[in-house]
């Protein structure tokens, strides 16, 4: 796989999802004030979510891959406890302004529920040891 | 505590209203914590011993920064735009700070967009985050 392609993927990676503020009473987080508010459960904290998607660049390119880059992600949807979320990356563009790679999460019915534009520093290899 | 803390509306919460910052050191055992949400094992950000903060764990210190300025329930964190000029080490002594950017509604929810700098306890900035959340969120459906 060549990262240098515009629309090659990255490996993607599978993660199965922890709703770690489930215990915040009246929070959003917690099944029965979700319930209330018309969800299937509680939601799995968005940072959470995020985090999904810069591990998946911390493993393309190195833990490093954001001093100097940027990552920018946005929920589009719930995600429950227990889901497996598939996270996938695909390389967008190299320039000078360093490589640019479109990240989104799926849930298991296929739907995207975050997506994320992150930008590396500088041109590298997404062998995973650009660290 | 957080019950004494004022409502986040649009009188208590205008562009340009400092959050209240807080002291954060985080440990191993709250970088292995995070590692088991994300599925990651600790290896890849040990190096000769020394521990590297994982940058996705930077985009939760936003949580402290508002629920500890303000009082709202039903929080729903919507996006983070990241730029990191150095990792922090476990056991470094940091500050987080921000302020609140702007208010805006849509589709009957009410957001609130905010900044997050985090420097070590000598000034250094280390990574600057702007994070959007629901502080208000409509019944689903209504």
């Amino acid at each position: 796989m060549s990262p240098a392609d515009t629309g090659s993927a990255l490996p993607s990676i599978q993660v199965t999802a922890l709703n770690t503020l489930s215990e915040s009473r009246g929070s959003i987080h917690d099944d029965e004030k979700a319930r209330e508010m018309g969800y299937r459960g509680g939601l799995v904290p968005g940072v959470t979510v995020l985090a999904y998607m810069t591990r998946l660049m911390g493993e393309a390119y190195g833990r490093d891959w954001a001093i100097g880059g940027s990552f920018e992600g946005v929920i589009r949807r719930p995600v429950y406890e227990g889901d497996v979320m598939t996270v996938t990356g695909e390389f967008r563009a190299t320039g000078e302004d360093g490589e640019q790679v479109h990240l989104e999460v799926h849930d298991p019915e296929g739907n995207v529920c975050a997506i994320g534009e992150a930008r590396t520093p500088a041109p590298r290899s997404a062998s995973g040891s650009a660290s | 505590m957080t019950a004494s803390l004022p409502p986040l509306t649009e009188e208590t919460a205008a562009p340009g209203t400092r959050l209240n910052s807080y002291d954060r050191t985080v440990t191993r055992g709250d970088i292995e914590t995070f590692l088991r949400r994300t599925g990651e094992g600790i290896e890849a950000y040990l190096d000769d011993d020394v521990l590297t903060v994982p940058s996705g764990l930077l985009i939760g210190f936003y949580a402290p920064l508002i629920h500890g300025t303000f009082h709202y329930e039903a929080g729903v964190h919507v996006s983070s735009d990241l730029s990191i000029t150095r990792l922090p080490l476990a056991d470094e002594s940091l500050r987080v700070g921000g302020e609140v950017l702007r208010l805006f509604e849509k589709n009957d929810n009410k957001y609130v967009t905010f900044s997050v700098e985090v420097d070590t306890a000598g000034g250094e900035r280390l990574a600057r985050i702007e994070h959007t959340s629901i502080y208000a969120l409509r019944k689903k459906g209504s």
